[in-house]
């Protein structure tokens, strides 16, 4: 419920601030690095069609993707109480906001592979983990997400809520620092 | 309701959903295993003293080919953050005469360190091989 009420009021904060963020957005979105780019592969048209969730252009980085799909098929098939505790079956409009975001995500350079899988509130989280270090991004909604990063190593941990039309450089700079261990 | 005090030394078992269809590995825990449902107080653990591991896993509702994970009270109580900041975590007896056994994980409530202990109890929950 907290997750729910902090996307409404950033709903519509974002619905009064819209012409101001508009002005000062030097982020490249996902449609112009399209049209920059040419020719790409299938995942990235229907990121274009359906996602403004801005990254940073890089090469295309999607091989693993298509099993990503599955997965979340395989998600969207659940039933209610999937995981023997009275959790929900996913919620369908959180499967569009995951389907869109590792879309997005898969667009970007260096990103491997995340593991996928419901939670028990009907959402989905992605997860990468190597060694100490871990990152985990939970759908909470269509267009709004929260992350956790964790280093044991460091003793650094941070946790953090992006929301679509958002750059997603924080979430690609944790996703890298896992890989990177 | 009973109310028994749970010892520290006292094992405890977490019931997994298979993810079969979804995971690879299948058998991955996963945080999500630990994180709280809407208006839940505590995650569902089985006491081991109480119930046997063949069990829990064949309790009404249990999915077919679900696998156990297994601590004990007192690592959970002493579970810390990444920054060693300890969770304050702690597991109560909510057994009734239908459900013996059951007790709860308390303490992910509060949203600053829901994620960070559901981290920590899926690093500590080790599979059991029944």
């Amino acid at each position: 419920m907290i997750h729910q009420e902090m996307v409404h009021e950033r709903a519509a904060v974002r619905r009064q601030s819209e012409p101001l963020f508009a002005s000062l957005s030097d982020q490249l979105t996902i449609s112009s690095q399209f049209i920059e780019r040419g020719a790409q592969p299938e995942c990235r048209a229907e990121c274009v069609a359906t996602v403004d969730w801005p990254v940073s252009v890089g090469e295309a980085q999607c091989d693993w993707l298509p099993f990503v799909h599955m997965q979340l098929r395989a998600i969207e098939s659940l039933p209610d109480g999937w995981d023997s505790y009275g959790a929900p079956r996913p919620n369908a409009s959180f499967l569009n906001g995951a389907r869109n975001l590792i879309d997005c995500l898969s667009q970007a350079p260096g990103v491997p592979k995340p593991y996928v899988n419901p939670t028990r509130n009907g959402g989905v989280q992605f997860e990468w983990e190597a060694g100490e270090r871990y990152f985990e991004l939970e759908v909470v909604a269509e267009g709004a997400a929260t992350y956790y990063w964790r280093d044991h190593s460091k003793a650094d941990q941070k946790e953090g809520m992006v929301f679509e039309g958002d750059a997603l450089d924080t979430v690609l700079d944790y996703v890298r620092r896992v890989g990177a261990s | 309701m009973c109310e028994q005090s749970i010892l520290d030394d006292e094992p405890l078992f977490r019931r997994i959903p298979p993810g079969t269809r979804w995971f690879a590995p299948p058998d991955r825990i996963t945080s999500s295993n630990f994180r709280l449902r809407g208006t839940e107080e505590g995650i569902s653990v089985y006491r081991a003293l109480v119930v046997s591991a063949e069990d829990v896993l064949g309790k009404a509702g249990a999915i077919p080919g679900s696998f156990l994970t297994a601590a004990t009270a007192g690592a959970i109580r002493q579970l810390t953050d990444a920054t060693g900041e300890l969770l304050r975590l702690d597991v109560v007896a909510v057994a009734d005469e239908n459900d013996p056994g059951h007790a709860e994980i308390r303490g992910l409530a509060l949203r600053e360190r829901s994620k960070a202990a559901a981290d920590a109890l899926k690093t500590l929950f080790e599979r059991v091989t029944v």
